[in-house]
């Protein structure tokens, strides 16, 4: 990450901000991904999360924590909108189907974070895709680093218990 | 070990597939593109946002400021009207004793001291029992609201924030032979004034036929009404009782300034020399200067005696207590008024609660509104 274009981006140059998102949409897309199911949700948090963005990064004191910065209040808007979304569901008494991306979870690698928990599967992309420090996991999620460690260790036996059972069937990942 | 290296290999398998780039649908980079593409708008629309919200709280605030000083005007509005009328009637209006007349010297120190004070609570506790029951029919008010009260909250109403209270003319209707035969209570009058207009005529009296010296407002709205004061009362204008009619007298003249009627039967029955008619004669042959020297040396004899200082006591305690609660017994069934406030003097007066907490919540709701309307806005 440029931490010029950071810079740039607190002075208010709107170029530079464009160009910070557009290098981390990728990331945020993944994230938002391992919270939340729906396309149109996963867009609400990354539109709320440019916005918040762009409002506050005046206020952002150190520019080389703009990722984890930004990350942290992508969580806060998917789990804002994953509430919301439960709520609706419970209030109405509809049981929704889950409409899972197609393009998206039929690649089998990412079939396999459906054997996580929703707080597995987090701190299991930002770790091993985000490259997140524990220490840095733990602030973004505002828990403890042995949680995330926790996390992270049974994530990683969930993991390889099931891959286990599908290399013996012949597994994908053979 | 072999199951092991299998499982390790697999796992970096799998984080390698994670780390894989992934196509971002559509419809999301659309809703990227189009946030970023109007991050000015945004910022503007919120600054619009804020400014207007600024504006809007400034003049909100300026307005409150406003009503706030004047609740009378604030009193008129429509439906928060109701607040501000309340609020009118803390006492807010000057209020000012004059020593303009030759009784001055010889009333109690504790009375002139005190007057204004007692008239001050006078015309607040009025006020309550006028905002409590002021949409009431006239049964209810007769039996709720003590007598003391009830006449005395048509002068109260008249009193605004702005106005200036004058207490003056400090004087005493001296009744002939008083001193022989009716020397326990002393009704000491002063005339107040609004902003130079004569408002009303009160009296501060001393009672002390019981055991205890019990001092006390009184407004009696008939001796009020048919006082003539036409004539210009001046620092030497005397007052007595003759022949059932209350006189003034200067020295230059004489006159008539209220008429009273008939005594009460059971005082011509009995015969107690109250309205003994040879002595008020009497009184009433003398010239001026000796009428009053007789009045003044009575005054200044009771103004030395011990029941004008237990007197002074009382008043100061009275004062220090905080305003008796309105009382909601029926005063008709019990009292017809009289002595139905000693017992709750000193509680804590819950209409001020009430009044309190009426505005707080008031305040708490547009905070509220206006906490939601900005997290709506920014939601959007």
């Amino acid at each position: 990450m440029d931490k010029e274009l950071v810079l740039r981006a607190k002075k208010r140059d709107k170029d530079a901000f464009v160009e910070l998102i557009n290098q981390q949409k990728e990331s945020m897309y993944k994230i938002a991904k391992t919270i939340l199911k729906k396309e149109e949700d996963v867009a609400d948090a990354m539109q709320e999360t440019i916005l918040n963005c762009w409002e506050k990064i005046g206020t952002m004191r150190k520019p080389e924590y703009f990722r984890t910065w930004m990350v942290r209040i992508l969580i806060n808007n998917c789990n804002e909108i994953y509430r919301q979304r439960s709520k609706v569901v419970l209030n109405n008494e509809i049981i929704l189907e889950e409409t899972v991306d197609a393009d998206y979870f039929n690649v089998e690698w990412r079939e396999m974070m459906s054997f996580l928990n929703e707080k597995q599967r987090i701190v299991v992309e930002l770790y091993y895709v985000e490259q997140f420090k524990v220490r840095e996991i733990a602030d973004i999620l505002q828990i403890g680093q042995s949680a995330v460690k926790g996390r992270l260790q049974a994530a990683r036996k969930i993991i390889e218990a099931n891959y286990c059972t599908d290399t013996q069937r012949g597994s994908i990942f053979g | 070990m072999e199951r092991k290296g299998i499982i390790m290999k697999n796992f970096d398998d799998f984080v390698n597939g994670l780390n894989q780039d992934i196509t971002i649908s559509d419809s999301v980079n659309q809703r990227i593109d189009e946030t970023l593409q109007g991050l000015e708008t945004r910022r503007k629309h919120n600054f619009r946002f804020l400014k207007a919200a600024t504006v809007a709280a400034c003049v909100l605030l300026a307005f409150g400021a406003v009503l706030v000083s004047s609740s009378v005007f604030a009193s008129d509005l429509p439906v928060i009207g109701g607040i501000f009328e309340k609020g009118q009637n803390k006492v807010k209006y000057s209020i000012k004793v004059e020593k303009d007349s030759m009784y001055a010297d010889v009333i109690p120190s504790g009375i002139m001291k005190n007057v204004g004070a007692m008239f001050q609570k006078q015309v607040r506790m009025s006020m309550k029992y006028y905002d409590k029951y002021k949409d009431a029919d006239d049964y209810t008010r007769i039996s709720k609201i003590p007598d003391k009260y009830r006449d005395f909250i048509d002068i109260a109403k008249e009193i605004r924030d702005s106005d200036e209270i004058v207490i003056r003319y400090p004087f005493y209707v001296y009744y002939p032979g008083e001193e022989n035969y009716y020397g326990s209570i002393y009704d000491y009058y002063f005339i107040a004034e609004k902003n130079q207009q004569k408002l009303c005529i009160f009296c501060i009296s001393v009672n002390a036929e019981e055991e205890k010296v019990r001092t006390q407002f009184i407004y009696d709205k008939m001796l009020d009404h048919y006082f003539s004061l036409d004539e210009n009362i001046t620092e030497e204008t005397l007052f007595y009782e003759v022949d059932r009619s209350i006189y003034a007298e200067t020295p230059e003249k004489s006159f008539l300034v209220r008429e009273i009627y008939s005594p009460p039967a059971e005082y011509i029955m009995q015969g107690d020399g109250m309205y003994d008619d040879a002595e008020s004669s009497q009184f009433y042959q003398k010239n001026y200067e000796e009428k009053k020297d007789l009045i003044l040396s009575y005054l200044k004899a009771v103004k030395k005696g011990k029941t004008m200082k237990k007197s002074g006591g009382d008043i100061k305690s009275e004062l220090k207590k905080a305003d008796e609660p309105i009382n909601e017994e029926d005063l008709l069934d019990f009292s017809m008024g009289y002595g139905e406030d000693e017992d709750t003097l000193g509680e804590k007066e819950l209409d001020d609660v009430i009044y309190l907490a009426v505005c707080v919540a008031v305040f708490c709701i547009l905070v509220i509104v206006t906490v939601m309307y900005i997290r709506k806005h920014r939601q959007d």
